[in-house]
Order: C-alpha cells, then sequence, then structure tokens
C-alpha cells in the first residue's frame, strides 16, 4: 500500500515536471487526477453548476500558465486547490452585473432551504443542502476545513484572512447547520 | 460560556465535522472541461520562473497610494480660474501619450472590471483634454507608476497565482486606476462649472 502510495506521489511528480516544460499531455493526465476535487471544491463554494465549471476551467488554465513558477514547496493539489479557491473569491468580487452567485448574504439570510431530518437520519444531501445554505465565509471554512480536511492555517492562507476569523466562521457554520438539521447543541 | 475546541483532530470529535469529512471530495463535472481548457492552453503565455522581489511589489503599492495623494492636493490647488481660451491652448500644446494601464496574464481582472474601467475611461479622456497641461502631466506620471505596480504585481501572482495578498493588491492597484480617472473627471466638472 505504502509503495503504491509512493509510486503514485512519483508519477504525479513526473506529470507535473513534465507538464511544466510545457508537456499538455501530461497537463492533461493532471486534469484528469485532479479534475473531480476541483469542481467539487467550486461547485460548494459557489453553489452554481455552470459557474463551478467555469471556474474549473480558469483554475487549470492558470495553473498551466503558472506551471514553471511551481517549485513543488506545497504539495501539487494544494497548489492547485488555492488558485481554485482563489478563482471563487475574485468571481465573487467581480462588480455588480456579473452573474450572482451567492445562495445567501452575509448575513444569512434565505436560508430558506428544507432540512427536516431528524438528527440521527441526516443524509449528505442534507449535508450539502445545510453547508450550501451557510453565508459565504461560514460556508467557505466549512468546505475547505469539514469536507477538504485542510487546517485552520491552510484555510486562512487561502481565504486570505486571520486563522482566528477561520475558526469563529466555523464555529459560527456549526451553530448554524445545527439549527437547519434540527441537532441538539453538543451533538 | 461554552469554549469548543477547533484543534486538528477536531474534525473527529464533533459530529457535524465527522460526517462532513465523509462527504465525497471529487464531483465530476456535467462535461468533459479540458477541450475547452485545452483549446486555451495555447493562448497563454507562461510565466518565466525568477525570484519575485516581494518588497519591490509592495513598494509599489505605497508608491500608487502617495502619488494618488498628491494628484489630489495638485487637482485641488488647480488655480485660478482657467478660462476657456486657456484651456484650449493647453489642449493644442503637445499633449503626454495616456495609456490606460495594462494587467499582465496572471492578473485575474474579469471581463466586467475591464468593462466598467473602459466605461470611465471614455469620461476620463473627455475630461483630461479640458485640464492644463501640467495636470495632465501628472496624471500620466500617475499612471505610469499605477502600471508600474500592476506589472510588479502581475509577475508575483506568476510565482504565486493563489496569493491572498497579491490579489488584493492588484484589486486596490485596480482601484487606484480607477479613482485616478474619477478625480480627473470630478475635477474636470468643477473646472467647467468654474469657467
Amino acid at each position: 500500500m505504502a509503495g503504491l502510495a509512493m509510486d503514485s506521489a512519483g508519477d504525479e511528480i513526473e506529470q507535473v515536471a513534465r507538464a511544466r516544460n510545457g508537456d499538455v499531455g501530461a497537463f492533461e493526465g493532471l486534469y484528469r487526477d485532479h479534475v473531480g476535487r476541483v469542481y467539487g471544491l467550486c461547485l460548494r463554494m459557489t453553489g452554481h453548476a455552470q459557474i463551478a465549471e467555469d471556474l474549473t476551467q480558469d483554475t487549470f488554465v492558470s495553473a498551466w500558465r503558472s506551471l514553471p513558477g511551481y517549485e513543488g514547496r506545497s504539495r501539487f493539489s494544494t497548489w492547485l486547490h488555492r488558485i481554485a479557491v482563489n478563482a471563487v473569491l475574485g468571481q465573487r468580487r467581480a462588480p455588480p452585473g456579473r452573474d450572482e452567485i451567492s445562495m445567501t448574504d452575509e448575513a444569512g439570510e434565505q436560508m430558506d432551504i428544507a432540512a427536516e431530518s431528524e438528527m440521527d437520519r441526516i443524509t449528505p444531501i442534507d449535508l450539502e443542502r445545510a453547508i450550501a445554505a451557510l453565508p459565504a465565509g461560514a460556508r467557505d471554512i466549512m468546505i475547505l476545513h469539514g469536507i477538504y480536511g485542510y487546517s485552520h492555517e491552510e484555510a486562512a492562507g487561502m481565504l486570505g484572512v486571520a486563522v482566528g476569523t477561520c475558526k469563529a466562521q466555523l464555529h459560527r457554520a456549526r451553530q448554524l447547520m445545527r439549527v437547519h438539521l434540527h441537532m441538539e447543541e453538543g451533538k | 460560556m461554552k469554549t469548543i475546541p477547533f484543534e486538528r483532530g477536531s474534525r473527529d470529535k464533533d459530529q457535524l465535522l465527522a460526517q462532513a469529512s465523509r462527504l465525497p471530495r471529487d464531483v465530476a463535472p456535467p462535461h468533459d472541461v479540458w477541450p475547452a481548457i485545452a483549446a486555451r492552453l495555447s493562448d497563454q503565455s507562461r510565466a518565466t520562473p525568477r525570484r519575485f522581489n516581494w518588497p519591490m511589489a509592495l513598494a509599489a503599492g505605497f508608491l500608487v497610494a502617495s502619488v494618488s495623494a498628491l494628484l489630489t492636493w495638485g487637482l485641488m490647488r488647480e488655480p485660478s480660474p482657467v478660462s476657456g481660451e486657456t484651456m484650449l491652448a493647453g489642449v493644442t500644446a503637445s499633449q503626454p501619450v495616456l495609456v490606460p494601464v495594462r494587467y499582465g496574464p496572471n492578473s485575474a481582472l474579469g471581463e466586467s472590471h475591464l468593462e466598467a474601467r473602459d466605461e470611465l475611461l471614455v469620461q476620463f479622456r473627455q475630461r483630461l483634454d479640458e485640464l492644463p497641461p501640467g495636470t495632465r502631466e501628472t496624471v500620466v506620471k500617475n499612471l505610469a507608476i499605477i502600471q508600474r505596480a500592476a506589472s510588479e504585481i502581475d509577475a508575483a501572482l506568476a510565482q504565486d497565482p493563489a496569493s491572498g495578498m497579491l490579489n488584493e493588491l492588484l484589486l486596490s492597484t485596480y482601484q487606484e486606476e480607477l479613482q485616478l480617472y474619477s478625480k480627473v473627471v470630478t475635477a474636470g466638472d468643477a473646472l467647467m462649472r468654474r469657467s
């Protein structure tokens, strides 16, 4: 198992090196390996399939352009995810008139999703809906920390906010989700 | 007050976070995005690896801010009722070339940003001709400084495209450009009223 993981990591390092040197085929391989995670991240952060698809495209184009500067100090997936998160944040900063993407506002209004399940019957769909209904800041940290497993320090770096802000947003996310999922405090 | 721990491992201890961590991380897009990406790759220039001088980018950012303040001061102290004739004479004098800021390939400003800038640019160009030559020169110099900052930030983004700080710097540089145009439009309006 460890051997397989080593081979896989070694393959990726080689693929990255080839892509850095302009090998489009190698870059396509990296795309195939990572597109699901990048798209999942964009979809959850935007709540909009078409925008997530566009941002996925932008992420890989940006990665291709910037690959010569990638020095391998972080894992390729982490580097790629940072580009994806940045693409999402850039999309949110776009002036009015561009497609609106947020399902909620910062105050957490419009949180009118149906989440009727009882605590012991929470399905992945319920959970996804509850996450999608969170205000943007709380949703971002729930996705990066809760689903994708990034530490607060890593998530804070990706989002360009303080670690304390991440922790506070996660606390807020959990409280709001508990309300939506009809969970009792502390569960 | 209840304190909730958030250290590493909190995902395992908290039921909600534990459930979230079991959600699928990969989601297949409805379409294969690769053909569209591949079509865009050939049009993209690629970053050349080089060491980026962070202090230079920050210095460029500060320079933009301070020059912008100087411009405001310059516009506010603009003398004296300028007559229509004087302004016309100014227009016929050799005018410095005005080039809007070019944002490089690593600067992910959206189309809507550039469209908003171009709209303001139209008004700016109309008003620029009405300003005294000295002020016009100051404006052009300011634009050159903003351009330098934008180029520095673009080079840094080539190294670290996901940097939140660099992207904030990029956005503030873009806003500086817009503010410069806006100040000129406003100052031009004031001069028109005075004349």
